[in-house]
């Protein structure tokens, strides 16, 4: 038990819309995942301070800090620069991809999304 | 009296009888040269006197004297018995025969001409004197009488007197003929020298006249060339006068109707809703309009004659001199002929979006180029705004659809406990209802822009539709604390209760997402006079003063860091607007940054009067 306490990984969703937050629980649904949410940025930033996941899924459209900022100040605190990222979001244009991609996210999902996709692209980072 | 002898055996001497010294004196030098004694006297009395007193040889008497004249004493002479042997010779200009006549009557014994010639007139006193004594013999007295020019005249003169004197006349006539002719030849000569000189002078002045006629003829025909050329001239000027004349009535019409023409142009240009600008090759600014002055800030008079880069930001402030050269150079445009959208610069440095459009105009040799300017400011801002727009729609509709493909995979995927389904199935209803919201809302802010909208108006009590909507925004909301301050009553209004319901909806949702760290919401309704106002009051960010004017605007977000992630479709308030502008009512608002906003709206009460 222990054991596989130390094994699991912890993966913080953050998004706004709670039947989002469900799918994706729902679809990591794995006993070797600790899911964690959140529903706005700034809650985000303290979650991901205090838990150290071992993935982000990040909204981009979020109240107070946006998907994007919230990477930026993770990306600039060197205790949390090295959590890999996965961007879930409705902005689908390349542009934002774009901006995305130069924050050094490990992938850019795009709502609605296929969530056997989105297992894949957790898996690759978590192994 | 002197005397001189002469013939020692006789009294020899000549009585002179002459008024004038000079004659009487002229005549004794004559006589004395020739050894005459001579005596003078003035007139006839004084003879008469001086020859009683001594008989004188001789007498030679001037006719015309003062007191006696040569005749009268002639006549004394001869009447005294004394003297009437003494020869009287009268000096006589023998002008008209009745000197001779008179000369016989008065016993006149000879004549001498005057002027007298000195060699005759001595010849006639030795004549007279050779026959002196031959007279002194047979003297016979004889009467004659005679009728000449109208006149009788009694000659007692002797034969030998009256021979005397008429040869002496004759004498004195062939005399003076000889004198004539050599007065005829003196004259000849004179005649002929004269003659010469006429001649000579004929010809220079024949040389004289030959110059002055060519002269004149020089002159007249030069004349007339000047009045040819005077009258060619004036005609000239004539037919210039004409058409300055008639050149002049055509720029009076055409500066009259320039005039008017200009004055409409100019209105037009005045009342443009575009900025319009005229610069000429170098750039400076030569006409600007009033909506120009609007758009830049700046007036007139504060940039005509400034180079026209006063209005751009760098680059183009720098560039422009150099653009404006290049294109007088090589004709290449970058702009002229085509609208561009450029970047301006306003008075008070501001940088705003700015549509230009530059045309040419060619005015002789010089070029003036007219920029047509019109801030795009609003429209930009439109434009980002709806891009938002498609932005924050494609979100909306992204997310539940989201719900729907992911459940809906995960379920034929996977499989799931029958609770599990039922959870997931209700999820899919809800957020396809959603959908089906959205895509209404989508539409009813597509009608509302497109001015496309119907309403419903109905007498309806505000009360319970208030309570019923603001019951939806409470049930979710833990971060608000809510008040409601409504009488118990309220007079119906006239209105379209889903467009009310709307609007509310509206300002509730905007109340919350602009209150985002909580604080109190406060919805208030009361009758104004033949209105129920409604207000809906927050604690939230507060509206910066500058975005109060275009706040209902379409597509009109504020621009805060603050708020800038909150969602929206920045057509909230227009909907608001359109519906209570719809309704006859009023909407506004009132703020403070940082303090919260509180959005009032009237709606007419119905006449209740029947």
């Amino acid at each position: 038990m222990e054991r596989r306490e130390e094994t699991m990984k912890t993966i913080l969703l953050i998004d706004n819309e709670a039947p989002l937050r469900l799918l994706v629980a729902t679809t990591l649904a794995d006993p070797h995942y600790r899911i964690l949410e959140a529903a706005d940025g700034t809650a985000a930033l303290h979650l991901t301070r205090q838990e150290r996941p071992d993935l982000l899924i990040l909204d981009w459209r979020i109240p107070s800090l946006s998907g994007i900022e919230v990477a930026q100040a993770l990306r600039q605190d060197s205790a949390t620069a090295h959590i890999p990222i996965i961007m879930l979001t409705a902005q689908g244009q390349e542009t934002d991809k774009a901006q995305g991609h130069a924050l050094g996210v490990h992938a850019y999902l795009v709502k609605p999304f296929s969530p056997l996709e989105l297992l894949e692209r957790v898996q690759e980072v978590l192994g | 009296m002197k005397s001189q002898q002469k013939f020692e055996d006789d009294d020899v001497e000549i009585l002179i009888v002459e008024d004038s010294p000079t004659q009487a004196l002229q005549l004794q030098h004559v006589l004395e040269q020739h050894d005459y004694y001579t005596s003078i006297a003035t007139n006839g009395r004084e003879a008469l006197a001086v020859a009683r007193q001594r008989k004188p040889l001789m007498v030679i008497s001037d006719i015309l004297m003062p007191e006696m004249d040569g005749y009268k004493l002639c006549q004394q002479l001869k009447a005294d018995v004394h003297l009437k042997d003494v020869p009287v010779i009268l000096v006589t200009s023998l002008s008209d025969p009745k000197d001779i006549v008179k000369g016989l009557e008065c016993g006149a014994d000879n004549f001498i001409m005057k002027p007298y010639d000195d060699r005759y007139l001595l010849s006639r006193i030795e004549y007279i004197l050779a026959n002196r004594e031959l007279r002194k013999r047979g003297k016979v007295a004889l009467g004659v009488e005679i009728f000449f020019a109208g006149q009788e005249y009694y000659i007692t003169s002797d034969r030998l007197q009256i021979l005397d004197l008429l040869l002496s006349t004759y004498e004195t006539a062939v005399q003076q003929n000889h004198e004539l002719i050599e007065i005829r030849d003196a004259l000849q000569k004179l005649n002929e020298h004269l003659e010469e000189q006429v001649a000579e002078r004929t010809a220079a002045l024949h040389a004289e006249i030959e110059e002055r006629k060519r002269i004149e003829e020089a002159l007249q025909k030069a004349h007339a060339e000047l009045e040819m050329r005077v009258q060619a001239r004036t005609a000239e000027l004539a037919e210039a006068n004409r058409e300055l004349r008639s050149e002049i009535t055509e720029r009076r019409r055409v500066e009259v109707a320039l005039g008017e023409s200009e004055m409409r142009l100019r209105a037009i240009v005045d009342h443009a809703v575009d900025g319009i600008l005229t610069i000429d090759e170098r750039g400076i600014i030569e006409s600007y309009n009033p909506a120009a002055e609007r758009t830049f800030g700046y007036t007139a008079a504060e940039v005509i004659g400034q180079n026209v880069k006063m209005l751009m930001p760098e680059p183009y402030y720098s560039e422009h001199d150099n653009y404006l050269r290049n294109y007088l150079h090589t004709g290449q445009a970058k702009i002229i002929g085509v609208g561009r959208e450029v970047t301006g610069r306003r008075k008070d440095g501001s940088m705003f979006p700015l549509e230009l459009a530059v045309s040419e105009v060619r005015l002789g040799d010089w070029r003036l180029f007219t920029g047509i300017t019109r801030d795009i400011t609003q429209r930009k801002e439109v434009e980002r705004l709806k891009d938002e727009l498609i932005a924050i729609v494609s979100h909306e509709l992204r997310t539940p659809l989201a719900s729907l493909r992911g459940f809906a995979e995960l379920m034929l995927t996977r499989d799931f406990t029958p609770e599990k389904q039922r959870e997931f199935l209700t999820v899919m209803r809800d957020e396809s209802i959603r959908l089906t919201k959205l895509i209404d809302a989508f539409l009813d802010i597509q009608r509302m822009a497109s001015g496309r909208q119907a309403y419903n108006f109905q007498s309806v009590d505000i009360l319970p539709l208030l309570h019923d909507t603001v019951a939806l925004f409470t049930a979710g909301d833990t971060q608000h604390t809510w008040r409601l301050e409504m009488p118990d009553t309220l007079s119906p209004v006239r209105a379209d209760p889903d467009r009310i319901r709307q609007v509310l909806s509206n300002l509730l949702s905007n109340a919350l997402k602009f209150s985002p760290r909580g604080g109190e919401v406060t919805v208030t309704a009361r009758q104004q006079g033949g209105y129920i106002e409604v207000q809906v009051a927050d604690q939230g960010v507060g509206i910066p003063l500058e975005a109060l004017p275009n706040l209902f605007s379409k597509f009109f977000r504020v621009n805060n860091p603050e708020i800038r992630h909150i969602g929206g479709t920045g057509l909230g308030l227009a909907v608001v607007r359109e519906i209570v502008d719809a309704h006859a009512g009023r909407v506004w608002v009132q703020s403070a940054l940082g303090q919260g906003s509180t959005f009032f709206f009237t709606l007419p009460v119905v006449d209740q009067t029947p």
